[in-house]
């Protein structure tokens, strides 16, 4: 049998507050559910990016630390080569300043003229032994002492008299000519003999 | 007279007699559409009950571009297409309960079909395909316009009118001469 109108409405509105509450009951529980997922998403998604952000500024800080060009520290600062230069009666020490790579140069100059390259390709030095000497007397006897302060912290020593220049390193004497006795006088602004 | 949609209006300002007024409109109407689709006068309350029900849980869903009439046709008859997916299976009545769902039916039938003419022609065209049926009922018994009408079946103007067409032609040949009835 059909129900009346009056029937029909009231089953109509019954009806639709059971839907809406049921309606309201499945958003509260998917808002439950969503609630944490977001959560832990957000967390995961926070850990993942400090872990990459980390990873990223140690990367990119490697290749700046092993950088083959730039192995010198700005932090050192390489002091100019100083020459020093006393004995041989003058009044005081004093420094040379200008030209001192020429000093070098030329110091090197001497050594390297008595360098030999022999047979077997190893390079010996011919110098004359200070024991083998005949004539004079010792070649640090009426010598300039030179020191030579380079900028790295090295420091070497040589005597310099009108026939020779000794090493005092390698206690090597290297026989000197009168042209070049000269040149060293002109370049350490020394008074010639 | 809009098809209740003043009377809506009413309803969602607050008022729920308006709704009373609504159903009084529209429902038995709607019940005799959907049992034209579900052939079962109880399954046709019951999805014309859940119709009204969409009225008041989904208050905004209904826009107010088509008459009330016509969105509710369109909700029923997705709803009673829904309920004939679901329930293809054969409903057997008890004899004992046969006659009285005759009753229930002829007791619709009075409520729709007062007039004898049109209870006749209603016979005939239920004996037509169901999109037939459909569109023969809301264009003369509903009252609908052919774009209400093709709103309602999801199809478009033209293909109402060549349902129409058809259904008339049918028509014509089971009444014979009181085809001129349409």
């Amino acid at each position: 049998m059909m129900r009346t109108l009056q029937e029909c409405q009231a089953e109509v509105f019954r009806r639709s507050e059971q839907r809406i509450r049921e309606r309201k009951k499945r958003r509260k529980h998917l808002l439950m559910l969503c609630i944490p997922l977001v959560l832990c998403l957000t967390a995961v998604s926070g850990l993942l990016i400090s872990g990459f952000g980390l990873s990223k500024s140690t990367d990119e800080a490697i290749p700046e630390m092993f950088d083959g060009e730039s192995v010198t520290s700005p932090a050192v600062n390489v002091s100019p080569d100083t020459v020093e230069v006393s004995g041989n009666g003058l009044s005081h020490l004093y420094t040379v300043e200008e030209d001192v790579q020429g000093i070098i140069d030329l110091i090197d100059k001497v050594v390297s003229t008595m360098q030999v390259t022999t047979a077997t390709g190893s390079v010996i030095t011919e110098t004359t032994p200070a024991s083998t000497m005949v004539t004079e007397a010792d070649p640090k006897a009426n010598a300039y002492h030179i020191l030579i302060r380079h900028g790295n912290g090295r420091v070497t020593e040589y005597s310099l008299s009108e026939t020779f220049l000794t090493d005092h390193a390698t206690l090597q004497t290297f026989p000197i000519t009168a042209d070049t006795y000269c040149a060293f006088m002109d370049i350490l602004n020394l008074p010639f003999p | 007279m809009d098809n209740g949609a003043s009377s809506y209006r009413r309803f969602l300002d607050g008022d729920e007699s308006a709704f009373e007024s609504i159903m009084q409109e529209l429902f038995h109407g709607l019940v005799f559409f959907l049992h034209g689709y579900v052939h079962d006068i109880h399954a046709a309350e019951d999805l014309a009950i859940d119709t009204f029900s969409d009225l008041i849980v989904h208050k905004h869903r209904y826009n107010f571009k088509v008459k009330l009439k016509t969105y509710l046709y369109m909700v029923g008859r997705s709803r009673a297409l829904d309920y004939i997916k679901h329930n293809k299976r054969l409903t057997f009545t008890e004899l004992s309960q046969a006659q009285s769902v005759s009753d229930t039916m002829s007791s619709l039938e009075d409520m729709v079909l007062a007039d004898e003419r049109m209870r006749i022609v209603h016979t005939a065209i239920a004996t037509l395909p169901r999109d037939m049926q459909a569109a023969v009922h809301l264009i003369y018994f509903e009252d609908m316009t052919y774009e209400e009408a093709a709103k309602v079946m999801k199809r478009n103007r033209k293909q109402i009118d060549n349902l129409l067409y058809r259904a008339k032609k049918e028509l014509r040949i089971i009444l014979g001469k009181d085809g001129d009835l349409l």
